[in-house]
């Protein structure tokens, strides 16, 4: 269970990365101290947010996840512009647009896993 | 670069809709995360059941790996399980589908109800494996599909002319009428008599349909001891509470504090490096 667990965690976060960082190059952050943040940011709000929905799936009953889900989400934006927001003073870190940034990478990366979710379970369920 | 926004998260939004659609199946799937996640050792069922646990009860479990309970059943009542998973223990768990609430169930507090799989089980060394087609060739235009032969579950087939049925099992009865068992046909599936194959349940059986009786599942637990008349019955019911099946969690307190732990972990360092490149950043 751990393993899976772990898998889940890893994936979650890996595809949240590449999708968040593909897209805060399209927002102009193209130097390696910009980027950092992105990553940084999301292995700080990525990890929380999947750990809360899996114990919200775990303990509340169905249909209520999918309302924590969307609250999560809502909260890592929130997270998100605002620690991007700290950067955006300094140049260096070339993040000149948090909140868009926050909300266009996170919507994106929130559906792309429903996708991904969906595109795993049913190669799983036809296949193997 | 709004352009560009814009369209990427169309396309994702475009993906998530042709994702749901484009997969859907005739075969119903659970939108159930423990289904989910372990769909690889989930067995189609599809059969329907009453309930018959310890306590006058079923209840039904969030997953059979939480004792979060969805809802008591009380015995008797009909539910319908769609898939089956069998645990680390041994214990076979049913997804019950539909109906005001989902959830697992143990599939030993379940007795079938009587069905097509249960006859064919019964009635295996009468049944013979033929597949041929069947055209009704006299001027009836109704076809009746039954569940089994003597079911009273019965549903009309309008023909569209001369149809043939396609069949693949055959299966005479003790008043020498030849059922066939046909697969599909338009969306319909199941047993036609084709001596009279539009007759409905009364004019088969003038004298009244076959009973078909449920049967238990298993009995492992001795469940049928609660039926039983006794000095111990008050005992044997306490003891039954007891020895209730219930979902196993021994791991998943552990789990969860290990896993809470890790992302606490991995969120403070992520904090601790934020706060060192911003003041980096700062200083210069």
């Amino acid at each position: 269970m751990i393993t899976d667990l772990l898998l889940m965690f890893g994936i979650s976060l890996g595809i949240t990365l590449v999708i968040e960082i593909l897209l805060a190059l399209i927002f102009g952050v193209r130097n390696r101290k910009g980027l950092l943040i992105v990553l940084l940011v999301n292995t700080l709000t990525n990890p929380a947010a999947v750990l809360i929905c899996w114990l919200a799936d775990l303990y509340f009953f169905y249909g209520f996840e999918f309302l924590v889900e969307i609250a999560v989400e809502i909260a890592v934006v929130v997270v998100e512009a605002k620690i991007y927001m700290m950067f955006v003073r300094n140049e260096e870190f070339e993040i000149r647009y948090p909140v868009r940034m926050a909300v266009v990478c996170n919507l994106v990366s929130w559906l792309t896993g429903i996708v991904l979710g969906q595109v795993y379970f049913h190669l799983m369920r036809y296949y193997f | 670069m709004k352009k560009i926004i814009a369209l990427i998260i169309g396309c994702v939004c475009l993906g998530t809709i042709f994702v749901n659609i484009g997969y859907g199946d005739v075969i119903f799937e659970p939108d159930d995360s423990f289904y989910q996640n372990h769909s690889r050792d989930c067995y189609l069922c599809e059969r329907n059941y009453t309930a018959d646990g310890p306590d006058g009860e079923v209840i039904i479990y969030k997953s059979p790996e939480s004792d979060k309970v969805i809802e008591r059943v009380n015995n008797g009542e009909k539910l319908y399980i769609a898939y089956t998973y069998t645990d680390k223990n041994g214990v076979e768990w049913g997804y019950k589908a539909f109906g005001e609430y989902e959830g697992w169930v143990p599939m030993e507090y379940l007795n079938v109800i009587y069905d097509n799989v249960s006859f064919c089980e019964e009635y295996s060394d009468k049944i013979i494996s033929k597949s041929d087609v069947f055209t009704p060739e006299g001027e009836e235009e109704i076809v009746f599909f039954w569940s089994f032969p003597g079911s009273s579950n019965g549903y009309e087939f309008e023909m569209d002319g001369n149809e043939d049925f396609y069949y693949n099992k055959e299966y005479v009865d003790e008043q020498d009428r030849t059922w066939i068992y046909v697969g599909y046909h338009m969306g319909m599936d199941g047993w036609i008599c084709t001596s009279d194959y539009s007759s409905d349940i009364d004019e088969l059986y003038p004298e009244g349909a076959p009973e078909f009786e449920t049967e238990d599942v298993t009995n492992v637990n001795g469940k049928d001891d609660l039926n039983r008349v006794d000095d111990d019955a008050e005992e044997e019911k306490d003891s039954e509470k007891d020895d209730r099946i219930t979902p196993d969690t021994s791991n998943q307190t552990k789990t969860v504090i290990f896993v809470i732990v890790i992302v606490i972990l991995v969120v403070l360092i992520s904090v601790i490096m934020l706060v060192k490149v911003k003041k980096q950043g700062d200083k210069k």
